[in-house]
């Protein structure tokens, strides 16, 4: 039930999510942060159900510092992208079976390109520009490419979402008050609720 | 479209356009249904064994004002409907300055904030500080998260004294740990939160909030027939915590609360008259 949904800008890349965590019919918390910040240029907005959400987020963004203290340096967008998806993959057929969540993975280059990757509990990875996990693909996608066009600046992305989250309040039969929004940009991360 | 006739290609086998390629409604991949391996019984999918099938039989409550942490539960133990017990203990002493609450398995509640218990007073000894909160909660999710398919029941609160404040976390048997200002677990939960959701402020003077967990309680077990007995009210400040109420009967708090309004507390306040 969670709402994911990201857009690449520019010289920016927005990932939003739904604050909400429900249990049968409860809300027991409405300012949940399911982004996870993995350095200070990158987020990785994660959706599913809870105790997957929290511990597939931490096992990535331990793995993560270790491949950088290993390696000595810095994964840009594409390696980190690539390594999620292989962490994915690698649990399909295993004991426990696959990771139960999607996610979307965004953020900027040391040399500025923005970049958002939409990934699969299978597996699957994808470069885009726009898109979104979970119900609020039928809503937003609509949206979304409506609104797109290339080269957008920081506000216009931050319009678009809005619009996104008034369309979700406005459709969508669960209730989702809170939206926590992640803007990456070449000077750092911006955090703001709507 | 041509239509080939497979006779003149010799070919052994044809694709023949069936009706079910017609895509008709756009499937979305989901999650495969995850099948359960309890410990004990058969395999069941979206469900487990059913000896394992507990219900949160309770109303617990607790959240975080300025003078600390207030938590509430009730006492009821019910077997379906035979009530087992009207004086259980849901809050678990687990060291002198965390508290756990019981809802669920009584059995799993215990046995594993014990364990927790035990870990905490290890670590203390090895490392010569107390665990914090965050970490005793992260270290009972973790648990938690090994034993996800195996028929545990456990929804219940931590909350704690550190030197970073006051915490209350929750934690449940899917492996779920989420930090928070108001949770209410059980069966009783919908009705505490409603009179929670609607007197609540951060700045409530401990009375205030006593009064504030005892009424949330009460209407809870007024409603829910699972939840019931006494109410027990534990506060955590920096110093530790300290049990407020040791055990006020609900049937008493109905008819004072009642008197407050200037009803008797028969419940006939709709005056029926059927002759």
């Amino acid at each position: 039930m969670d709402s994911i949904f990201g857009l690449q800008g520019s010289d920016f890349v927005i990932v939003a999510c739904d604050g909400s965590i429900a249990h049968s019919i409860l809300k027991i918390k409405e300012t949940e942060d399911k982004i996870l910040k993995l350095d200070d240029h990158k987020i990785f907005g994660i959706s599913g159900e809870g105790a997957d959400r929290n511990s597939f987020g931490e096992l990535v963004h331990k793995n993560h510092c270790l491949i950088r203290y290993k390696t000595g340096g810095y994964m840009n967008l594409k390696e980190t992208a690539h390594f999620v998806r292989s962490m994915y993959a690698q649990a399909i057929r295993s004991r426990d079976g696959p990771h139960q969540c999607n996610g979307l993975l965004g953020g900027v280059d040391q040399d500025g390109t923005p970049s958002l990757y939409w990934l699969d509990y299978l597996g699957s990875l994808q470069k885009i520009t726009r898109g979104a996990q979970g119900y609020a693909n039928y809503f937003l996608l609509g949206l979304l490419d409506n609104q797109y066009k290339p080269n957008l600046t920081k506000e216009e992305g931050i319009e678009i979402i809005r619009k996104c989250i008034k369309e979700l309040q406005t459709r969508f039969l669960i209730a989702q008050n809170k939206f926590i929004v992640k803007i990456v940009t070449k000077q750092g991360i911006e955090v703001f609720t709507i | 479209m041509i239509d080939f006739d497979p006779s003149t290609f010799g070919l052994a086998h044809t694709y023949q356009k069936e009706d079910k390629d017609e895509i008709n409604t756009l499937a979305l991949p989901s999650a495969p249904q995850v099948i359960y391996r309890t410990l004990n019984g058969p395999t069941q999918i979206n469900g487990g064994n059913k000896l394992n099938n507990f219900k949160h039989g309770t109303t617990t409550l607790g959240f975080v004002f300025k003078e600390g942490i207030l938590l509430a539960v009730d006492s009821r133990a019910s077997m379906g409907s035979f009530l087992s017990s009207e004086q259980v203990r849901k809050v678990i002493e687990i060291n002198e300055y965390l508290l756990g609450t019981m809802a669920g398995g009584a059995a799993d509640c215990q046995y594993w904030l014990a364990y927790l218990a035990n870990h905490c007073r290890t670590y203390e000894l090895k490392n010569g500080s107390k665990l914090s909160v965050a970490a005793a909660s992260k270290f009972l999710q973790g648990i938690l998260i090994g034993y996800r398919n195996s028929g545990l029941s456990m929804g219940c609160m931590i909350a704690g004294t550190d030197l970073s404040g006051q915490h209350l976390y929750y934690i449940d048997n899917d492996g779920m740990r989420l930090k928070g200002d108001i949770f209410s677990v059980g069966s009783g939960s919908t009705y505490a939160y409603g009179v929670l959701d609607n007197h609540y402020r951060y700045d409530l003077s401990l009375n205030e909030a006593v009064e504030l967990g005892i009424k949330a309680i009460y209407h809870a077990t007024h409603r829910d027939t699972a939840s019931g007995g006494v109410v027990r009210v534990y506060h955590i400040h920096q110093n530790g915590w300290t049990k407020v109420h040791d055990g006020i009967d609900v049937v008493d708090l109905h008819y004072k609360f009642a008197q407050e309004k200037g009803l008797v507390g028969d419940g006939d306040e709709a005056k029926q008259r059927l002759f």
